[in-house]
C-alpha cells in the first residue's frame, strides 16, 4: 500500500466524521435569534446634537452674562463741558456739580444711578480728609491735582467705582478695561486725558457700578465728590446707599470661531479579515491600490479663559480619503463557433465532404484601468489643548477625540481579479466608524488686524476598521497632516 | 427544509432556521474542532465560536462554492485560534523532499478505523498536526493554510512534508513494535 492511498483513506475516514452534541447546551449557549449585539461607542451619534446643545449654553452663561450685566446699564451723554473744562478751584467745582446733578435728572436717570454715585463718592470721602492732611504742606494746585489721583487710587483700592465717560478716549475703552493694573506715575504728565483713562480703568473693574457709565468726567468727580461731602455733612443724602463691591464671576471666558482646512497622508492598513470569504482582490489591492492625500475641512468652536493656557474645541468637520486603483489586466477569453473545420472531395469528384466541429477561437485582452474611490468622513472633534507663548509665537499642544457620525463611500473598489464594485450601489463601507483619536501641535501668530493663524500638524488614529461585514478586506487608516486655520475671536 | 431557505432565514435572524442549522451542522463541525484541539472542552468552545462567526458572517456569504465547505472553513478557524500558540515560537523545519508519497506501508493501515488514525495523528507534534490535518483532511492549499496561520508558504510546505515524514516513521515504529511482540509471542 502506497502512502498516498494512506492519505486517502484518512481523509475518507476523518472528512465526514460527525461527534456527538450536547445540542441542549449548545442552543442555549448561541442565543439564537437575538442580533449580533452593537458595539459600545456605535449610538455616541445620537448624542451629538446634547452635546452640540452643551456646549452652546455653556458658551452664553460664559460669554453672555457680562454683557447681559451692561446691557441694563443706563448710558447718558455728558455735555462736552464736563470733559474738557479744567478744575480751578472748589468754588467753581460747587455749581458744575449741581449741573451735573441737574443733567441727570433731567435725562431722567434712576435710583441705580444714584446708587452708583453715592457709593463712588462715599469712597472718595472717606479718602478725602486723608489726603488732605498729607498734602497740607503743598501748594493748592499740587494739591488738587494729586487728590485726584490719590481717590482714583482710592476707588481702586475700596473697589468702589463709577465710569467715566471721556469722548476723547471713548476708542480706547475696550483695551484698557480688559487691564486692571493702575500706575500713577504716568498719570501726572498729562492729567486729564490721563485721568480719564485711569478712571476708566478704575471703573471697568467694578462691573456693578458700570450701571452708570458715561455720565461723568474727571472734573465731575471731583465736584461731585466736594459736592456729596458736603451734603454727607447736611445730612447724609444718600447714607441709606449701600456700597456695591465689584463681582470678577465669570469675567475673562472669551469664545473664538475657528474655520480650519487641511491636507493629510492616510496611511491604510489591508487585510485579511476573520472572515473565511476569500477576499480574491487583496493582492491587487496591495500592490496596485494607491492612497491619495487626504483634505479636510472644519470649523469649531473654542472656548478659553483669560491667564489660563488651556482651552476647549469643539465643532464639525468634513475629510476625505481618496483611493487610487491602478489595476493591469490580462485574460483570455475563449469563443466557440460549430463550423466546416475540412472538406474532402471523393476520387471521382462527385462527392464533397464537410466535416462540421467546434472552432475554438482564442482572444487575449491586455490593458490597463484607473479607478478612484473616495470615503466621506463627517465627525464631530471634541479637544482641549495648552498653549503658552514663545518667541513671539503661540505654541501649543492639544489632543481630543473624533467622534464620527456619518461616513459615505463613492466610486469603484476592486473587490474581484478584474471586476469593481459601484460603492454607491453597494455598501461595503460602514455608515459610522465611531471613535477617533487625533492630537498634535499648535503654532500660531497674530497679524495685527488680520488676525491670529495657525498651522497644526497633527494625526488621527482610527481604532475600528472601515469596511463592514460585507467587505471581506479589513481596512484601516492613520492619518498625518498638516491644517492652518484662523481664530475670529467673538468676545 | 432547503438549504437556500436556511440560509436565507439565518441572514434575517430567524431563530428557527438557525437551530436547524445548528442541529444540522453541529455534528460535523465538532469533529473538525476536535481535531484541531486538544480537548473535548476546547473543541466545544471552538464550536459555540464558529457558530457565533457563522451567524455574524453569514450574510457576507454570496453562494459561491459549497456552503458546507465555507462552514468547515470557518470552523477551522475558530479551532486554530485555541491553538495558535503552538506557533508563537515556531521554526522553520528543514524542507524534505516530498518523496515519501511513494513509500511503502503495510496494507493492514488501510483498515484503520476513526479512532485509530486520529490516535496514530495525534502523536505528532501539534504544529505539524495543524498543517496535516488542514492539508490533508481539509484540502487546504498551502497559501490558504499560510494566510491561516499566518506563517509563510514555505514553512507550510515544510511543515506538511515533515509532518509525512514522521506519520511513516511513528507507522515503521508501532510497526517494528509489532513485530517484537509477535516474534515474543512465537518464540513462547
Amino acid at each position: 500500500m502506497k502512502y498516498s492511498d494512506f492519505e486517502k483513506h484518512i481523509k475518507n475516514e476523518l472528512e465526514g466524521s460527525k461527534e456527538n452534541v450536547q445540542m441542549d447546551a449548545l442552543l442555549s449557549s448561541l442565543n439564537l435569534g437575538e442580533q449580533p449585539k452593537r458595539r459600545a461607542g456605535g449610538g455616541y451619534w445620537k448624542f451629538i446634537p446634547v452635546l452640540f446643545l452643551a456646549f452652546s449654553v455653556l458658551a452664553w452663561i460664559f460669554i453672555a452674562q457680562p454683557n447681559k450685566k451692561a446691557s441694563s446699564y443706563v448710558d447718558i451723554e455728558l455735555p462736552s463741558q464736563y470733559v474738557h473744562e479744567e478744575v480751578e478751584n472748589n468754588e467753581s467745582i460747587l455749581p458744575q456739580e449741581e449741573n451735573l446733578k441737574e443733567d441727570i435728572k433731567t435725562k431722567g436717570e434712576n435710583e441705580a444711578l444714584q446708587n452708583t454715585t453715592n457709593s463712588f463718592t462715599s469712597s472718595i470721602d472717606s479718602e478725602k480728609s486723608t489726603t488732605e492732611k498729607t498734602n497740607s504742606n503743598r501748594k493748592k494746585s499740587d494739591i488738587e491735582k494729586e487728590t485726584v489721583i490719590d481717590k482714583i487710587n482710592t476707588t481702586t483700592t475700596t473697589e468702589a467705582s463709577m465710569k467715566v465717560m471721556d469722548t476723547s478716549s471713548a476708542s480706547s475703552h475696550h483695551e484698557s478695561s480688559r487691564n486692571n493694573s493702575v500706575t500713577a506715575n504716568g498719570i501726572t504728565s498729562k492729567p486729564m486725558v490721563q485721568k480719564a483713562s485711569l478712571m476708566e480703568k478704575v471703573n471697568s473693574s467694578n462691573s456693578e457700578s458700570i450701571a452708570s457709565r458715561n455720565f461723568l468726567s474727571i472734573k465731575d468727580l471731583e465736584t461731585t465728590s466736594f459736592a456729596l461731602n458736603t451734603e454727607e455733612v447736611d445730612g447724609n443724602l444718600f447714607s441709606r446707599m449701600k456700597i456695591n463691591c465689584p463681582s470678577f464671576d465669570n469675567a475673562g471666558w472669551h469664545m473664538a470661531l475657528i474655520p480650519e482646512v487641511g491636507l493629510f497622508y492616510p496611511s491604510k492598513t489591508l487585510e485579511s479579515s476573520s472572515n473565511p470569504e476569500e477576499p480574491l482582490a487583496l493582492d491587487q489591492r496591495l500592490s496596485s491600490e494607491s492612497t491619495l492625500e487626504g483634505l479636510e475641512i472644519g470649523l469649531y468652536g473654542m472656548l478659553v479663559r483669560d491667564k489660563m493656557p488651556f482651552y476647549i474645541k469643539a465643532g464639525i468637520s468634513y475629510s476625505r480619503i481618496a483611493e487610487r486603483m491602478d489595476l493591469q489586466y490580462e485574460y483570455t477569453e475563449q469563443d466557440t463557433t460549430i463550423g466546416i473545420i475540412s472538406s474532402t472531395v471523393s476520387d471521382n469528384g462527385d462527392t464533397i465532404t464537410h466535416i462540421y466541429g467546434d472552432i475554438i477561437t482564442e482572444t487575449t485582452f491586455k490593458g490597463s484601468n484607473r479607478q478612484h474611490y473616495y470615503i466621506h468622513l463627517f465627525d464631530v472633534p471634541i479637544s482641549v489643548g495648552y498653549t503658552t507663548y514663545i518667541g513671539g509665537l503661540d505654541v501649543g499642544i492639544e489632543g481630543g477625540v473624533r467622534i464620527n457620525f456619518m461616513t459615505r463611500a463613492t466610486g469603484n473598489l476592486l473587490t474581484s481579479q478584474s471586476e469593481y464594485t459601484n460603492l454607491s450601489l453597494n455598501r461595503l463601507f460602514k455608515s459610522r466608524i465611531g471613535l477617533s483619536y487625533f492630537g498634535g501641535l499648535m503654532i500660531g501668530r497674530n497679524f495685527g488686524r488680520y488676525g491670529d493663524f495657525y498651522i497644526a500638524p497633527r494625526f488621527t488614529y482610527f481604532p475600528n476598521d472601515f469596511n463592514n461585514a460585507n467587505n471581506a478586506v479589513r481596512q484601516r487608516y492613520f492619518n498625518i497632516g498638516l491644517n492652518v486655520g484662523m481664530v475670529y475671536k467673538i468676545d | 427544509m432547503e438549504i437556500a431557505k436556511i440560509i436565507e432565514g439565518c441572514k434575517a435572524g430567524d431563530s428557527k432556521s438557525q437551530e436547524y442549522l445548528v442541529r444540522k451542522y453541529a455534528p460535523v463541525l465538532l469533529a473538525i474542532c476536535k481535531r484541531y484541539t486538544k480537548d473535548q472542552e476546547s473543541a466545544n468552545d471552538a464550536l459555540q465560536e464558529a457558530f457565533i462567526n457563522i451567524f455574524k458572517y453569514i450574510k457576507s456569504y454570496t453562494g459561491k462554492g459549497s456552503f458546507e465547505g465555507w462552514l468547515k472553513r470557518i470552523a477551522v478557524n475558530c479551532s486554530i485560534t485555541f491553538q495558535k500558540k503552538h506557533f508563537k515560537n515556531y521554526h522553520e523545519p528543514d524542507i524534505l523532499h516530498d518523496s515519501v508519497h511513494h513509500c511503502e506501508i503495510p496494507k493492514v493501515y488501510s483498515s484503520l478505523g476513526k479512532e485509530e488514525i486520529l490516535s496514530l495523528l495525534n502523536e505528532l507534534p501539534r504544529s505539524l498536526y495543524i498543517v496535516f490535518n488542514m492539508a490533508v483532511i481539509e484540502g487546504y492549499n498551502h497559501k490558504e493554510i499560510s494566510e491561516t496561520l499566518g506563517i509563510s508558504e514555505g514553512t507550510s510546505r515544510a511543515s506538511l512534508s515533515r509532518a509525512r515524514a514522521r506519520v511513516i516513521e511513528i507507522i515503521k515504529q508501532r510497526q517494528e513494535k509489532e513485530n517484537q511482540r509477535v516474534n515474543h509471542f512465537s518464540l513462547i
